[in-house]
């Protein structure tokens, strides 16, 4: 007892001498003025020294056992356990703690019941709260739970993801999260401003909508942020405060909005000269990410019409915007349009070539370039540093490609222009020039292109050697004669675009052209592509494929897809194998496999329809398959190595398929 | 008593403190908390981990610790029986192996994961001291976190 008291008086701040002092109180079954003890060490203790929480969990240990010895209900709960020893009962509180640690965070909520050992570590520890990640929850997480996180997180959080939220909460969460607001009730969790880092949010919340009324008091809880993901519509507000430096930390700004808070048909704008003043604009070298847009909507209410959902800004609002980000990586504009400037599209005229968007002079370091369904008047000038590129058949409708004959074309044959066969003022040296600033593209994306001779015209102004990614999806592949490329235009790619290894033959079909122009590709994606199992065959010449995806082609049967895999191996008739065969020959000796040395790593067959016995004899192979829920379904053997903690279940499409199939559809019937 | 090489051992930061403090390394070095068949599997684990660099500051505490990936190696040898397990845990908080504390606690975290409160008490033998009705009041409260 001297011993603590001393403890005390010369070191107040560690918790240690506050603990033996308490205990002593506690053994002589003093619990109030254990507690009193406790609550003084609380007080004057260091918070971040090392045993501060177990002084913590001793007092609300304490503060239980006088509530029981108050009330005289029951003496201490017998520990023994007639069934067996209570695994955790040796284990000290840190450990515990550590275990619950990779615990979702809903987890915990639930897991207070298990016994009061268990609600104590959980309450006590801090750490467990510092990342609230409530991504996971089937049930809308109430605002009571975050407030009482918070609180168990003594305000040090530093992430913070929500996905399920009712509205009325949604509202209440981000005050509690950024407004140091007029509450009074505001306890520990007061400081969690200032301290939150990260913040994602798949709900709608109405918050930065209002953001001109913001004073000081609302801006300090930005002021660490150093990523901010939001889904909800009003993202261009947020774009606003981002460029007027609200953000002063911050590194990934994605607003790309899934919800709905304006009328489908509304344009949405971005960084406009009537609502931010270019004075106020402040320089946010710090931003390495940036991801704008939204998806193509369609409008659901009555009358049922197609109508798209576009994202609009003028190409000097994103001049504007991207002059304050000189150190920008990726660059992600989806579905944005060229527009007046007052939510209005427009369809330009002509841009000239030298009015470009210079990406190059504007965000040197850029290293992904996404322009999925954009246009910013012209394909984009890229800095070398770029490496990823991502097109689709509305990018820049404006580039120019040369015809077979030599003459230019605009690359949108779909055009009022090209129909009526008005002639663009381009050059051979545009082309060339074109062909130098995307020289150092590894990964392509190109979707949604419905004929093969454009997807080929696209794909030649890229290098053939340092191309090692190639996602074609959604872009047609199959045999019949429409997807047949002329002669001409093969020497055309060879002597005009110094591709080598191309047969002078009578013609190409585009698979095979595919891997002839691209022999490097390691990932492949040609989903949706109506591919056959010839073509599919073709793809075998690729020697470094690792990655395939093909969902989606429903053309494709389980024995072309095996013998894809399966490559030279022929059984003992000296045929290919066929998908029954293997499926016999793995469940007859299962080390057997290891003779078909199956090259690739990763094989994506979601919306094929292949039947379970073959998808699992594929994953058999040692190679790793990811499917739809559906496929996923029929297999038990795949549902208990799912169990096991092997990933098959693809939940992200490529893109959002729905509105490509409908786009490929459309042009069919033209 | 088990022989060991010294850089096998000296995982354990327990015991390289130790060797540091008796300056030889060939001596004996008495460990009482840990029977000596926890003690061997222990060392097996060393043993396979010992070119691994050691975790550098401990002071990571905002680092998201999501993952609970386990490496092929150590799930096999984490597949014991759960007394095991869990002595195999205790020890290496014991001697202080951060890393073999860690795939213990990710283990024992994955035998958690996706259960019922009732479920883990069962699988762990763990004694529900709650009254009734003080479960009742914290299962009301913490309702929307049940459905799973």
């Amino acid at each position: 007892m001297q011993n603590a008291i001393e403890m005390i008086s010369t070191e107040p701040t560690n918790p240690l001498g506050y603990i033996r002092k308490g205990k002593i109180y506690e053994l002589l079954l003093e619990y109030a003025r254990a507690m009193a003890i406790y609550k003084e060490g609380l007080d004057l203790a260091d918070r971040s020294a090392r045993f501060y929480m177990t002084l913590k969990s001793m007092y609300l240990a304490a503060s239980d056992m006088k509530d029981m010895a108050g009330s005289s209900v029951g003496t201490i709960i017998e520990a023994a356990n007639p069934k067996g020893v209570d695994r955790f009962q040796k284990f000290p509180t840190e450990v515990l703690a550590n275990i619950l640690s990779y615990i979702p965070t809903h987890d915990l909520f639930s897991y207070q019941r298990v016994s009061k050992t268990w609600q104590q570590t959980i309450i006590c520890t801090q750490n467990l709260w510092h990342v609230l990640d409530f991504t996971q929850t089937i049930q809308a997480v109430p605002i009571s739970a975050v407030r009482s996180a918070l609180r168990y997180a003594g305000g040090n959080v530093t992430e913070v993801l929500i996905s399920n939220i009712v509205h009325k909460d949604a509202t209440a969460c981000m005050n509690l999260l950024f407004r140091d607001g007029d509450s009074t009730d505001r306890g520990p969790e007061a400081a969690v401003i200032n301290k939150l880092r990260s913040f994602r949010a798949d709900f709608c919340a109405s918050l930065f909508t209002d953001w001109r009324h913001f004073g000081d008091r609302e801006r300090k809880g930005f002021l660490n942020l150093e990523e901010l993901r939001v889904r909800f519509e009003n993202s261009p507000h947020v774009v606003d405060m981002f460029a007027m430096g609200w953000f002063p930390r911050l590194e990934v700004l994605d607003c790309y909005a899934t919800y709905d808070l304006v009328k489908s048909y509304e344009a949405v704008t971005y960084l406009n000269a009537h609502r931010v003043l270019s004075k106020n604009l402040h320089p946010q070298p710090q931003l390495r990410v940036l991801r704008l847009g939204g998806p193509t909507k369609i409008k659901d209410s009555f009358p049922y019409i197609w109508e798209s959902k576009t994202y609009v800004t003028t190409v000097k609002g994103i001049q504007r915007l991207l002059r304050l980000t000189p150190k920008l990586e990726e660059f992600h504009c989806i579905n944005i349009r060229y527009g007046d400037g007052m939510h209005r599209l427009v369809v330009h005229e002509d841009t000239s070539w030298a009015e470009r968007l210079n990406l190059r002079e504007l965000v040197p370091n850029l290293k992904v370039c996404n322009l999925d369904r954009s246009d910013l008047g012209g394909m984009p000038i890229l800095p070398d540093s770029c490496e990823s590129l991502y097109l689709d058949s509305n990018t820049c409708p404006r580039l120019c490609f040369r015809n077979a004959s030599g003459g230019m074309v605009l690359d949108n044959t779909d055009t009022a222009e090209f129909r009526m066969g008005v002639p663009l003022p381009a050059t051979v040296a545009m082309d060339s020039q074109l062909r130098d600033e995307y020289k150092n593209i590894t990964e392509l994306f190109v979707l949604g292109l419905a004929r093969s001779e454009h997807l080929i015209d696209r794909l030649a102004r890229f290098d053939q050697h340092n191309l090692t990614s190639l996602n074609i999806s959604f872009c047609r592949m199959d045999w019949s004669n429409v997807q047949y490329v002329s002669a001409d235009k093969i020497s055309m790619y060879m002597t005009e675009f110094s591709f080598t290894g191309l047969r002078m033959a009578n013609g190409y079909y585009v698979s095979d052209l595919v891997c002839d122009m691209f022999p490097n590709l390691r990932k492949l994606g040609v989903a949706h592509a109506d591919l056959t199992d010839k073509a599919l065959g073709s793809f075998q010449r690729l020697k470094q494929l690792e990655y395939i995806d093909i969902s989606g082609n429903i053309q494709i049967t389980a024995d072309g897809v095996t013998r894809f895999l399966t490559r030279e191996y022929k059984n003992k008739v000296g045929k290919a194998m066929d998908a029954a065969e293997l499926s016999f020959t793995l469940y007859a000796d299962p080390e057997d496999y290891k003779k078909f040395s199956c090259h690739l790593k990763t094989l994506v067959v979601s919306y094929c329809f292949l039947g379970a016995d073959s998808i699992e004899s594929w994953a058999k192979l040692g190679v790793d398959v990811r499917m739809d829920l559906i496929a996923l379904r029929d297999s038990d053997w795949l549902l208990s190595d799912v169990k096991n903690g092997n990933k098959h279940v693809l939940y992200e499409d490529v893109t959002e398929s729905h509105w490509y199939s409908r786009q490929i559809r459309e042009q069919r019937l033209k | 008593m088990i022989d060991t090489e010294k850089d096998v051992a000296e995982r354990s930061v327990l015991i390289k403190n130790m060797i540091e403090d008796v300056g030889d390394a060939s001596t004996e070095i008495p460990i009482p908390n840990v029977t000596a068949n926890v003690l061997k599997k222990v060392l097996e684990w060393c043993e396979h981990h010992k070119g691994d660099p050691i975790a550098a500051n401990e002071d990571d505490t905002d680092a998201r610790k999501k993952s609970t990936d386990i490496d092929e190696w150590d799930q096999k040898f984490m597949q014991v029986d759960q007394e095991m397990l869990f002595e195999i845990i205790l020890a290496a908080n014991y001697l202080d192996i951060k890393a073999l504390l860690e795939v213990g606690c990710k283990t024992v975290a994955n035998m958690i994961k996706g259960k019922t409160p009732e479920e883990i008490r069962r699988t762990f033998n763990i004694q529900n001291d709650f009254t009734p009705e003080e479960e009742a009041q914290i299962r009301r409260e913490n309702e929307w976190a049940e459905d799973r």
